[in-house]
């Protein structure tokens, strides 16, 4: 390296440029001698030895003994090995034991950022069969509310929904709601006649109808048979009111309603539909002719079957108050 | 250590060595130089941590291959690897001590032994190892064609041990290149006892080479 | 100046004719003269991005639309032989990845380090050269051997990877593979260049400093010289094995990249960013110097928290390696994006440390006012907004919709750009006396920093907005609604050029008839102001002896002070002289 002239250094006193220590400069040129040299050989070659002894006796027990040991036993003992081996090479072959320090250290950063790097690589190259839940779907301002799950992973909303569609399978669930409408309808016919006593009663059967119709009732309470006598009976009592007020047209038409509250069969209902008629006759009632199947729930059974199965918003309107204001079913 | 330059034309070149005029003193030239050097390997480490990370993710996530893989080796040829690098280490720093006790012959036949034993390195590896399983179709990736794999990840296997292996016999081939070039300067009689710095040197990148088989060995050979 | 001169040229003395003089600079070993040449390499590959820049925007002027008669329109540039609208984005592909390799790896990255970097250090130190001169200059040509490579590829027809050669676009784009593979090994050559300039400076900084200049005596910029040199050694030869497997994979398919061989693409973004999120502090350390510097000395005060500067760097470099997977959140498992997250606000906190010590130093200093001040101003405003969007982009649910997206874009220049050059521009008006010997026009230099800075906010400000909006990076068609926020970042564009080409014309001005410079003439304490303007050819002509602090403003008066030539802050020209030189110290 000598391309400049010397120059300067002459007059350069030797002793402490630096202002500090001078002794790494004879350190430096330690003479390691061979005995040292040719020990840490043959530790060198007997540790390759041993390396390889212990993968041949991993593969020995495996076959003699039919001992098969944790895979990390023969990495840990191969990778110790391997790490006692290069310290060997860089501390006496390498010299880093006789050197300047920061050489060593140089050395340690370099291992130390190679941890790291294996480490995150890792992180998430090993992690990579997590969920992506947050990459489900578009994004909706305030969130779609779609996160918060219930047990079976369905969103609360969804599973909700779903067992009340369960709910609404049932035969008898299905028979209250025909009744309800079939209640509707005669108030609608009460509001035609346009007296006094008419109205009276429309509002007396709307109640029980919407007693009737009330979702927790259906859902909750699981309307038994005894729910639907009590109304009949409330009904008749209603009709005998009303008569012995001589407003007989209206006193009908409850006599009716009641006849028909308690003339319903739960148990033979349940045999003859299924639930696709079911829907349909829903979304017909949702689509405003449900007066017509409010008396002939039969009919719907069998005319409407070919009809898509409703959605459940069709099938809630039946119980909202839009259904309430009956629309002119024939 | 003296650096006052010395014309005498009679001494031997390593004895007229001066040292560059921007250090202070020779020893701190060759400190320097070490360190230097020392952060240079940093590098070549750093540079094979591409290779032993690229190992250690696919080992973790295919161990069926890693283990059919290794088992596709055969250790003796590692294992007879092994022990001429590590021979060639030996002989390396010892010709720096030759050096530095001024036994220039010895020093010389020390490199000529490195040298020798970098070839026998480089010959087993290809005639006992590359070529009988190139042929065979055990090769990398897309190149792969031997039909008795098991695990469908084995190719991937086969270019994590070719990248590492080719790398690092490409700094076998470097390290002689500058073991020869060593070699020929000792003949003009560069180096002494106060000279040898460019020995010491190549002599760390020697060890370096040796350094990474200590564990390519181990990690390719024996881990199933 | 100093009888001595006479003696003793300056570096910049021809040796005889022209080839002599060309023969003298292309074997130099004079660490002065490769930094000016890294200067100019740099410079000119400035000026080779910057063109590109200026492409790109101007394809941006208008959404490119096909008409039905098969014409385009907004096109601008394309292959005279291009028949279809992908064809002519084919084209802006290569125009942006141009651009974004030329000035990530052969601008930004070597361009304070190597350049000022390079000139300065040994100055500083009080050394005659760095450690290894003949290694510095290899990888001076090492540079130009790697900016060969990528420029033949160029030539070839370019690439369209985006600087980032993301798998498996880069292994599979491009039947030929030379293309691909010159510019990457390109890319490969000059990380070599940057390993060995960073083990140069780490050697010198360890060795050659001068007697009496402990650790904390050394000038904040070679603390950060120092710092990014750290990251270069441990970083780079990382981004080597990565493109080294990225030919093997794109040449043999080994498949460590290709997921239908086992591999995973994502496994290259982690090789990449684990070496070019480092590299983008490579990029800015040394900027952070050259402004710590800058405003101590041109405030004529003690830096605030000289420590706190110091160890911030240091602490930069080492939190830079643990960050890398903020690059890649939209591909990575959720944990490591979590923990990537987490670990990226730790940056934050060194680099606030450093910004309001500067700003503490600020305050109640005797500003002087010129382009190197101005622009280290302009710093501090560029860069803080640089790193504060950083933030956003660091946090996980905020990326999501960013990444990929002009936000992006604006956050990194407003960092590389707002920060590296504009470094680099006040570092040059700083330091051109001391290395050119001549001054420059100061009206001249601050009128370019401000029409630089406005064109630069034009341009970029504009660009958080489109990000924000959803604009993504790297397309050349755009809806309509855009438009006007892209007709005015290319406006600002044009006027970042003037702005540039102001500053040419001050350079060459100086060139050819700037005043003398003094050797001296902000009254710095370091030592590359005990040197003559420009230095002899061996820096020094006594070794220095250093017994004050590289900001001891309140005690210590300026090297080569005359009362005559500019004011000093009274307290300070009360204090001892700057020992300027070491007494023969044998006598
Ligand atoms: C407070 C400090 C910083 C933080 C928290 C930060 C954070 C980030 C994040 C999270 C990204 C990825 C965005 C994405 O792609 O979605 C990013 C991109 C980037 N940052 Fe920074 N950054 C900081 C400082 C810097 C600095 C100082 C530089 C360079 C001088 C820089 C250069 C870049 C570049 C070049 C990219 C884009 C790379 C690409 O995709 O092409 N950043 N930053
Ligand atoms: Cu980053």
């Amino acid at each position: 390296m000598a391309h400049h002239a010397p120059a300067a250094s002459d007059h350069f006193d030797e002793t402490d440029p630096h202002g500090h220590s001078k002794h790494g400069q004879h350190e430096s040129h330690v003479i390691v001698g061979p005995f040292i040299l040719r020990t840490i050989l043959v530790v060198l070659l007997l540790f390759t030895a041993l390396t390889v002894g212990i993968a041949q006796l991993e593969i020995a027990i495996q076959n003699w003994f039919g001992i098969y040991l944790p895979w990390w036993v023969n990495v840990v003992g191969a990778m110790s090995i391997a790490t006692i081996k290069s310290i060997l090479v860089m501390a006496y072959f390498m010299q880093l034991k006789y050197d300047n320090p920061i050489n060593t250290v140089a050395m340690l950063f370099c291992f130390f950022a190679l941890g790291l790097f294996l480490l995150f690589t890792g992180l998430d190259l090993f992690t990579r069969d997590k969920i992506y839940d947050y990459k489900a779907g578009p994004v909706v301002a305030g969130g779609t509310g779609a996160g918060v799950v219930s047990a079976g992973g369905k969103p609360i909303v969804e599973a909700s929904k779903d067992r009340f569609l369960v709910k609404l399978a049932e035969p008898d669930v299905r028979e209250a709601m025909i009744t309800v409408n079939a209640l509707r309808h005669e108030v609608h016919e009460l509001g035609k006649l346009g007296t006094d006593a008419a109205r009276q009663a429309a509002a007396v059967i709307s109640a029980r109808a919407d007693y009737l119709s009330d979702l927790k009732t259906i859902i909750v309470k699981q309307i038994e048979p005894g729910e639907l006598a009590r109304s009949a009976k409330h009904l008749r009592d209603r009709a005998a009111e009303l008569r012995a007020g001589a407003a007989s047209p209206a006193a009908d038409l409850l006599e009716k309603a009641a006849q028909h509250v308690a003339g319903v069969n739960l148990a033979e209902a349940a045999a003859s539909y299924s639930i696709d008629a079911t829907f349909a006759t829903l979304a017909s009632f949702a689509h405003g002719d449900h007066g017509q199947h409010a008396h002939s729930g039969e009919a719907a059974s069998t005319s409407d079957r070919s009809r898509p199965r409703a959605g459940l918003t069709d099938a809630l309107e039946v119980f909202g108050p839009a259904a309430a204001k009956p629309q002119g079913g024939h | 250590m003296s650096s006052i330059p010395s014309q005498n034309a009679s001494k031997p070149l390593w004895a007229r060595y001066t040292h560059a005029s921007h250090f202070r003193t020779a020893a701190e030239e060759f400190d320097a130089c070490k360190l230097g050097f020392w952060l240079f390997l940093t590098t070549e480490v750093l540079l094979f941590g591409g290779i032993f990370c690229a190992y250690f993710i696919f080992r973790t996530l295919y161990p069926g291959a890693w283990k059919e893989g290794s088992q596709l080796l055969d250790w003796r040829f590692g294992g007879l690897n092994t022990a001429v690098l590590l021979i060639s280490s030996y002989t390396m720093a010892a010709s720096i001590y030759c050096f530095q006790k001024g036994y220039t012959r010895r020093a010389q036949w020390n490199l000529i032994i490195t040298l020798i034993c970098g070839a026998a390195f480089l010959f087993i590896k290809l005639a006992y190892e590359y070529i009988p399983k190139w042929s065979v179709g055990k090769r990398p990736g897309a190149l792969f064609d031997y039909p008795f794999a098991a695990d469908p990840h084995l190719p991937l296997w086969w270019s994590v041990y070719y990248s590492g292996t080719a790398i690092h016999a490409a700094h076998v081939i470097i390290g002689m290149v500058l073991i020869a070039r060593v070699l020929y300067r000792s003949y003009k009689g560069h180096y002494g006892p106060t000279h040898y710095t460019m020995v010491e040197i190549t002599g760390l990148y020697w060890h370096l080479v040796d350094l990474i088989w200590i564990f390519l060995f181990p990690l390719l050979y024996l881990i199933h | 100046m100093s009888g001595h001169s006479e003696h003793h040229g300056s570096y910049l003395e021809r040796k005889g004719g022209m080839i002599a003089t060309i023969w003298d600079w292309a074997t130099t070993v004079d660490h002065k003269k490769i930094g000016v040449m890294y200067l100019f390499a740099i410079l000119f590959m400035f000026f080779l991005g910057g063109m590109a820049a200026i492409a790109v925007r101007m394809e941006l002027w208008e959404p490119v639309r096909q008409a039905a008669d098969g014409s385009f329109t907004g096109q601008l540039f394309r292959p005279a032989d291009a028949v279809s609208m992908s064809e002519g984005n084919n084209f802006y592909n290569r125009l942006f990845t141009l651009h974004g390799a030329i000035m990530v790896f052969m601008v930004i990255v070597p361009s304070i380090p190597a350049s000022l970097g390079n000139f300065l250090l040994p100055l500083m130190l009080g050394a005659k050269d760095v450690a290894f001169p003949r290694l510095n200059l290899l990888s001076w040509y090492i540079y130009v051997f790697g900016s060969i490579f990528a420029v033949c590829s160029i030539i070839l027809g370019g690439v369209d990877t985006g600087w980032t050669f993301y798998t498996p676009y880069s292994t599979t784009t491009d039947a030929d593979h030379i293309k691909v593979v010159l510019m990457v090994l390109g890319a490969f050559i000059l990380g070599f260049s940057s390993i060995l300039t960073g083990l140069n400076f780490i050697v010198t900084v360890h060795k050659l400093r001068a007697p009496g200049m402990g650790w904390f005596d050394m000038p904040l910029f070679i603390w950060a010289i120092y710092s990014s040199a750290i990251i270069q050694v441990l970083a780079t030869p990382v981004i080597g094995i990565t493109l080294l497997l990225l030919v093997f994979e794109r040449v043999f398919r080994i498949g460590i990249f290709d997921p239908a061989l086992g591999g995973d693409p994502v496994l290259y973004q982690h090789f990449f960013w684990f070496y070019s999120h480092p590299v983008v502090y490579v990029m800015i350390l040394p900027g952070m110097g050259v402004i710590s510097d800058v405003l101590a000395v041109q405030s004529h005060k003690r830096i605030f928290g000289y420590r706190a500067i110091a160890f911030s760097s240091l602490g930069i470099a080492a939190v830079s390696f643990i960050v890398w997977g903020h690059h890649m959140f939209t591909s990575m498992s959720e944990l490591a994006s979590a923990v990537f997250s987490a670990l990226t606000f730790l940056v934050a906190i060194p680099t606030a440390v450093k910004v309001f010590n500067w700003i503490a130093t600020l305050y109640k200093g005797s500003i002087t006012i010129n382009t190197p001040m101005l622009y280290a101003l302009i710093f501090l405003f560029l860069f803080s907004i640089g790193g504060l969007t950083g933030l956003p982009l660091g946090t996980l649910s905020t990326d999501l919709h960013l990444h990929d997206s002009y936000f992006v874009v604006a956050h990194f220049h407003y960092v590389m750009m707002g920060g590296t050059i504009i470094a680099l521009m006040a570092g040059i008006h700083h330091w051109w006396p001391k290395m050119f010997g001549r001054m420059y026009n100061e009206t001249g230099g601050m009128i370019g920093a401000i029409v630089v800075f406005i064109g630069f906010n034009i341009t970029f400000l504009t660009q958080f907005l489109l990000g924000t909006q959803g604009m993504p990076r790297r397309y050349a068609s755009y809806f309509d609604e855009y438009t006007s926020l892209h007709q005015l970042s290319t406006i600002g564009s044009w006027v970042l050029l003037a702005g540039f080409l102001i500053h040419l014309f001050v350079f060459l001005a100086s060139f050819a008839s700037g005043k003398k410079a003094p050797p001296n003439p902000w009254g710095g304490l370091t030592l590359e102001w005990v040197a003559t303007s420009p230095p002899i050819e061996h820096n020094f002509e006594h070794e220095p002896l250093v017994k004050h602090g590289p900001y001891d403003f309140d005690t210590v008066v300026p090297p080569h002070w005359d009362p005559k030539d500019y004011p000093i802050p009274e307290a300070q020209a009360g204090g001892r002289p700057a020992v300027a030189h070491s007494p023969d110290r044998n006598a």
